[in-house]
């Protein structure tokens, strides 16, 4: 057959037309869009004073004042304390929570359902808003943004660690079925071996998270060096306020090296 | 020593495949049975019926003389731990040593967590574990992550993991045919060997008709979920070996589709 024979066969069309309700949904996102760009007033004016305004805090802010620079660190520490032991809790907490939630391990796929439910409903509420109701819970301090981290690292650990052991291949699970093990000897000798190694990495990505998420619990009350940074730019003192966003640079990037190291590690 | 009687044996799966159509067999002890028939024959199945990891849909599997089907849970575990099963894939945990995966052959008869872990499990069952190890002759890989063990070392340490099991009855499903020809055949002397030493039932599904020949005591051959062909091996000729194999296509068609 040639390409001149008059019934060759039927390119497939350049151009597909969508279906008529993606046209909706197009027109209401780009209202929101337009609505969003104009209510945020950014005109080029405002831009350029406000970049006058950064060079007038950077001049302000330098150098950095070492006076108050033993309690930021007492206070950074508390911060990546607040991260790591909230993040510890959330994981072990996952734990059980997954095995529950994940379909191959849950004794039943209703209780399985409601778990995934419970873990989504800790996700979708934002860190600080747990932040917040924990501190009218147990009061101001470390305790509630620790509290709140372990609940933020639940609703990601929990929907992770799940999915993890719903890809475990059903070969070794069934060989320790097939010579008698019980449910927990499967679960301790097959599943948690095999998703360990993503398990620990899961954690770090949370504890990566949850030191950033500490910082500005702090700023709501709940502990660390948040509170620090607050009162700083409430009284002008950026010069104080600089020392602290370095000192939490640094500690945010040692973390994020300290987890990636760990990670290649394990996987 | 345990014999294993299968009566009528049916199974059908909810897409209405029969896979298992009135099975008949009895195994005695120190007799290599091997299983020969196309994909989709039903040896796999078979296996798994025997072991409980499939339910059959009528007929009997007795172990001794205890039916599966009128079983507790916790009474099945304990028939289970008469059953050692060798799979293709090997089912080992690749991250664990391959000590650690020969240990939890003791799953089925231990008590408690302690025996979950090669740090904390008992001297006995750790001195176990290197024997069968030793047995299979991989006591020098003890150590190494299974996931860095070649395909037949990976079925030898399975095999290790079976025979701490302390099993009765030994079903293997097609444990040679992920592997090269030299390494299948160590297997399937390792199994026989082990069969013959310790009077074992040993039933071995295969695809490969020269080794079912050469190893078998007994073949069973299964076409369309039935039992076509039962006898001695040596009274076993290659065109009804043929035939056997031969004949399943159209079945193989239907299941296909479906």
């Amino acid at each position: 057959m040639t390409l001149s024979d008059r019934d060759a066969i039927a390119l497939p069309p350049r151009w597909r037309w969508p279906q008529w309700y993606w046209l909706p949904i197009a027109i209401v996102l780009l209202g929101f869009f337009l609505h969003g760009v104009f209510i945020s007033e950014l005109t080029p004016a405002r831009l350029i004073r406000g970049f006058f305004r950064l060079g007038q805090f950077l001049q302000e802010a330098f150098p950095p004042s070492p006076t108050r620079l033993g309690s930021v660190i007492e206070a950074t520490i508390e911060t990546f304390e607040i991260a790591l032991v909230g993040t510890v809790a959330g994981a072990i907490v996952s734990l059980p929570l997954s095995l529950l939630a994940a379909s191959n391990t849950s004794p039943h796929p209703a209780l399985a359902t409601g778990v995934r439910s419970l873990v989504a409903l800790l996700r979708v509420v934002p860190d600080l808003i747990w932040g917040l109701i924990f501190i009218v819970v147990v009061g101001l301090g470390a305790a509630p943004g620790i509290m709140a981290i372990a609940v933020d690292t639940i609703g990601f650990c929990g929907k992770f660690f799940a999915e993890r052991i719903e890809e475990i291949e059903p070969g070794p699970m069934e060989a320790l079925k097939a010579l008698g093990a019980s449910r927990w000897g499967v679960v301790a000798g097959a599943i948690i071996p095999a998703a360990l190694p993503s398990f620990v990495a899961t954690s770090l990505f949370a504890l990566e998270s949850s030191v950033r998420s500490a910082v500005v619990l702090g700023l709501v009350g709940a502990g660390g060096i948040g509170v620090e940074l607050q009162t700083s730019m409430q009284l002008l003192r950026y010069d104080e306020a600089l020392t602290i966003i370095l000192v939490i640079f640094a500690v945010v990037t040692a973390v994020e090296r300290m987890a990636a190291t760990i990670r290649k590690a394990v996987l | 020593m345990l014999s294993l009687q299968i009566r009528q044996l049916c199974k059908a799966f909810p897409n209405g495949t029969q896979a298992l159509d009135r099975v008949n067999l009895l195994a005695r002890p120190g007799e290599g049975i091997v299983l020969l028939g196309s994909n989709g024959s039903g040896k796999s199945t078979l296996l798994r019926c025997i072991v409980g990891l499939e339910t059959p849909t009528s007929g009997s599997v007795k172990v001794g003389d205890r039916d599966l089907s009128a079983l507790s849970p916790a009474d099945l575990r304990q028939v289970r731990r008469q059953l050692g099963m060798v799979f293709q894939h090997f089912n080992l945990v690749g991250n664990l040593s391959a000590f650690h995966n020969v240990l939890h052959g003791s799953l089925g008869r231990s008590r408690g967590p302690h025996f979950w872990f090669p740090a904390t499990a008992p001297d006995r069952e750790r001195q176990r574990a290197m024997a069968c190890l030793a047995r299979v002759g991989l006591a020098d890989r003890a150590g190494q992550r299974a996931d860095t063990l070649s395909g037949g070392q990976l079925q030898r340490v399975a095999i290790a993991r079976m025979l701490m099991q302390q099993p009765d009855i030994v079903l293997a499903d097609e444990p040679v045919a992920s592997l090269d020809p030299k390494a299948g055949r160590e297997i399937m002397d390792l199994l026989w060997e082990i069969a013959r030493e310790r009077q074992l039932v040993l039933i071995c599904a295969l695809h490969q008709l020269e080794l079912a020949r050469a190893y078998a005591d007994r073949i069973v051959g299964l076409n369309r979920g039935r039992v076509q062909l039962d006898r001695r091996a040596s009274d076993v000729d290659a065109a009804e070996l043929t035939w056997l194999y031969e004949n399943a296509g159209d079945r193989a068609t239907v299941t296909a589709v479906t």
